[in-house]
């Protein structure tokens, strides 16, 4: 059976709004006060060197959270730049610049690669 | 790292047994970092008394800590839902910035974030320490001119004492934690002396005792925090 167009929209957006879709992106919710200079998105992230920062990743699709067993595992491309780790909630991460410079942040939701996120730290003056 | 981890964990639980400290909550609230004063003359816990009457040397973690100074810090997570411990290691997020060995010490003035992790990586807690570099010395006790006049005991075992405080200071006059290294020294003995008394000043600097013991013109040096400051002494009658 072939689907149309419409059709296939029609079920992505049943499946995103129930939750079963494909992961779109990650939704930030922080958990500590970053400096002001900080930023976190999931387009690039902004950091400054030796100020820590914690924060919820939800995994979204669409508008809508993922299910609460998918596993969301992020990996600094380069620690001696930026460095990240779990917290003990769930999806909660404390990420941290160590020193100036440029890296990236892998994404990886239930063990696939879904995102780079380019992440720089600014050195504190 | 690992000997400095160990020994956190030991020193947490040894903690555990001795009653609550004093300490700040950490941003993420899995538990408390304490701040600890590794001599008598820091600031942060010469002014702070327990409930016995005794000075603390665990204190709530201080607004500010001078560049190159030593201090340490604890944290204790808090009991889990069994009543146990989890043992945690604490890290620099800036090397660079802020050293961990035996103690703490800044290199620089900067912010930076302590985080409490445990051994395989998962961070429990973290809390920002900022450090400024301490800017001068001020001496309480002095005369408007800056010198001090001091008598001279009579002897047959009479001393009359002149108290005066030392306290290093950052900009703005912030008081900044940290083991300041505190000396006092006269630059001649046969016309007065100095020591050292167990009291501190308001702001939490170290007082010393100065006894003339002959009319005469000496010098005071006060020093600490790579900082000196001379006091002109003069002892009369």
């Amino acid at each position: 059976m072939k689907m149309t167009s419409n059709g296939a929209w029609a079920l992505a957006l049943v499946l995103a709004a129930s939750g079963c879709g494909g992961f779109s992106h990650l939704d930030f919710v922080m958990e500590s006060t970053p400096p002001e200079a900080t930023l976190i998105s999931f387009e690039r992230m902004q950091l400054v060197e030796g100020r820590a920062v914690a924060f919820v990743a939800r995994p979204m699709s669409g508008d809508t959270e993922m299910g609460d067993d998918t596993e969301v595992s992020l990996a600094s491309g380069n620690p001696d730049v930026a460095e990240i780790g779990p917290s003990l909630e769930r999806w909660t991460f404390v990420l941290f610049g160590t020193t100036g410079g440029e890296t990236s942040l892998t994404v990886l939701i239930d063990g696939e690669l879904e995102a780079t996120i380019p992440v720089s730290v600014e050195v504190q003056p | 790292m690992i000997t400095r981890a160990l020994l956190l964990t030991a020193v947490a639980a040894f903690g555990a047994g001795c009653g609550p400290i004093s300490g700040t909550e950490g941003e993420l609230g899995h538990g408390e970092f304490s701040y600890v004063c590794i001599t008598r003359d820091d600031v942060a816990c010469n002014q702070s008394t327990n409930l016995y009457g005794y000075t603390d040397d665990r204190v709530a973690m201080p607004a500010a800590v001078a560049v190159g100074m030593h201090f340490d810090v604890e944290y204790r997570a808090h009991e889990l839902e069994d009543g146990g411990h989890v043992d945690s290691r604490l890290r620099s997020t800036a090397p660079s910035i802020l050293t961990i060995g035996t103690t703490f010490s800044f290199t620089r003035p900067g912010s930076v974030s302590i985080i409490a992790e445990t051994a395989d990586g998962t961070i429990l807690d973290l809390i920002d320490v900022d450090a400024e570099e301490v800017r001068t010395l001020r001496v309480d006790g002095l005369a408007e001119d800056g010198a001090l006049e001091i008598e001279k005991s009579p002897g047959y075992g009479i001393s009359y004492t002149t108290t005066v405080g030392v306290i290093a200071l950052g900009a703005n006059d912030q008081r900044l934690a940290g083991a300041m290294g505190y000396t006092a020294a006269s630059s001649n003995e046969e016309v007065f002396t100095v020591q050292p008394t167990a009291t501190y000043t308001a702001d939490g600097g170290p007082e010393y005792e100065l006894v003339g013991v002959a009319l005469g013109e000496a010098d005071l040096t006060l020093r600490a925090a790579g900082l000196e400051r001379i006091v002109h002494v003069t002892v009369v009658e």
